[in-house]
């Protein structure tokens, strides 16, 4: 991008409804896979609170010279199993809380797909589309000097999140390397490449989905190839994976975005709705489409709803509405714990997010390899690993829910907390 | 709150459940055994340098560390569980 780009997002972070509060959802879903497990009291006590919080308020200069006083916020929710993973999200109405929502489904998702991170999360509470490129660049670097000592390869490493980009882990990355005296590569993934960023980085949260909803479709009987497909959200992960998914086979019949959304039952081109966004900023209208709208696409017969928005976005009150077989979270959280026994009775099978969406901090894992080794690996070797890893993940997944007869988001937090309750307990008690 | 002390002494007048599964390691069939004991399980299966022990409040946690010295991972251990009884 260019400088005077506003940064693009991982999910499209333009909310379509009110969220619904993210760390109830988290703390639910937690509590559910600790009793499942019959995780002790010690282990429990320890999981459900973040390690260590960090809230920072700083002053930035704007252009119109004004000083306005930021907030940001880091959250490590665990490191028993490595340094602290996860992205920094730029966006109004980051909170604390949500923050913290966000760093636990770090830590299950690392744990999850056995990349040997703990868990964490960032956020500057901005809207980054009302700020200059100058602007965003300072609060970025104050932000990235505020947590000196706090983020580094072996400690804490971000990555780009909703209304950050890969420039933004540019300026961090400078930013922490000033402060230091030589250049640190590993100290955000998500970087340009050549600045040591990682090959099918951009496409790596779209492409696990696509891998993993390909293999729930599997499961129900259905090849990717000659699904119908419908996608909320065109940001990063919802372009990404409509686009794989087009370019395997699926037949993508409606995408909705802020702005509005687009439908044809015969089918859309990713590529042209792509071409159209960047030419109005929104999908809406693309040429040879119908309007529609979020609660539409949530109701279409599809056999595979892509959520890549924001999370809270299929909940209690329109969980009975959904008539896809296979739904695939490529956002955090898009499905709310009251929505997914409505869901289980009405036959849909949920691709659970920190298995759906996990392409992300899988690749980020690799770019920290290849930083660490100073090795830059091909983009068929990142994919051929992460279809490896993702994969791996989903069959454990599939294996336990079909032993304990529970759904894939069960299963996935049972044996993701498992994992990390395990390595907390291996490590001890110090002192 | 965290428990912290000395635990409270397991009530070993209670009757224990044990549950055997069947489980395929490298092809062939083993059983796994799990009891449980007030709070707590032992998880243990024969190996040919004798039986292992795993412990923990958690029935899956236990079978996990029974079952890691002959190389089965976490994930593996769960799904050979399946579901327990509820405690009696």
């Amino acid at each position: 991008m260019t400088l005077t780009e506003p940064p693009r997002t991982g999910a499209d972070d333009r909310a379509v409804r009110p969220r619904q509060d993210a760390l109830t959802s988290a703390l639910t879903q937690f509590d559910h896979a600790a009793d499942h497990l019959g995780l002790g009291p010690e282990s429990h006590a320890i999981l459900r609170v973040p390690k260590r919080e960090w809230t920072v308020n700083f002053p930035v200069p704007m252009d119109d010279g004004r000083v306005e006083v930021v907030t940001g916020y880091r959250v490590q929710h665990n490191v028993a199993r490595g340094p602290a993973k996860g992205g920094i999200r730029f966006h109004p109405a980051t909170d604390l809380d949500e923050v913290r929502a966000l760093a636990m489904w770090m830590t299950w998702k690392c744990a999850l797909v056995d990349v040997p991170f703990g868990g964490a999360k960032g956020g500057v509470t901005i809207d980054p589309r009302a700020l200059s490129a100058d602007e965003l660049q300072r609060v970025t670097r104050r932000f990235a000097t505020e947590l000196q000592g706090v983020i580094g390869p072996d400690t804490d490493i971000p990555a780009p999140d909703v209304g950050t980009n890969a420039q933004t882990m540019a300026w961090i990355m400078d930013t922490v390397s000033m402060h230091a005296g030589y250049t640190v590569p590993g100290v955000v993934t998500g970087k340009p490449i050549s600045l040591g960023g990682s090959a099918g980085r951009a496409d790596a949260t779209g492409m696990g989905v696509m891998f993993t909803a390909a293999r729930a479709l599997a499961e129900a009987g259905r090849p990717l190839d000659g699904a119908t497909v419908a996608v909320q959200g065109f940001g990063n992960v919802g372009e990404a994976a409509a686009r794989l998914i087009h370019e395997h086979g699926g037949k993508l019949v409606a995408v909705t975005d802020v702005g509005g959304g687009v439908a044809n039952p015969a089918g859309l081109d990713p590529a042209r709705l792509k071409a159209h966004l960047a030419e109005t900023g929104s999908i809406a209208g693309a040429p040879g489409t119908d309007p529609i709208d979020n609660e539409a696409l949530l109701g279409l017969d599809v056999d595979l709803l892509v959520l890549a928005a924001l999370e809270g976005q299929v909940t209690a009150a329109n969980a009975d509405r959904v008539r896809a077989r296979v739904i695939a979270e490529g956002a955090n959280g898009p499905v709310t714990p009251d929505a997914d026994p409505i869901l289980a009775e009405r036959g849909v099978t949920t691709v659970p997010d920190i298995l759906c969406n996990a392409g992300g901090v899988i690749v980020s894992y690799f770019e920290w390899v290849q930083n660490l080794q100073s090795w830059a690996w091909p983009a068929a070797q990142i994919e051929d690993r992460l279809e490896q890893v993702i994969g791996r993940a989903y069959d454990a997944v599939a294996r336990l829910r079909r032993a304990d007869g529970i759904d894939s988001r069960l299963a996935a937090h049972a044996i993701a907390i498992g994992r990390v309750a395990e390595a907390q307990r291996i490590r001890g008690r110090y002192p | 709150v965290i428990e912290t002390g000395t635990p409270p002494a397991t009530d070993l007048t209670s009757r224990p459940t044990v549950e055997e599964r069947r489980v395929i390691i490298a092809g062939e069939v083993r059983t796994l055994r799990l009891l449980r004991i007030g709070e707590r399980w032992l998880a243990s299966i024969d190996t040919e340098h004798g039986p292992t022990l795993g412990a923990d409040h958690s029935p899956y946690l236990a079978a996990a560390r029974a079952l890691e010295p002959i190389g089965i991972g976490l994930a593996e251990a769960m799904a050979m569980v399946g579901p327990v009884r509820p405690a009696r």
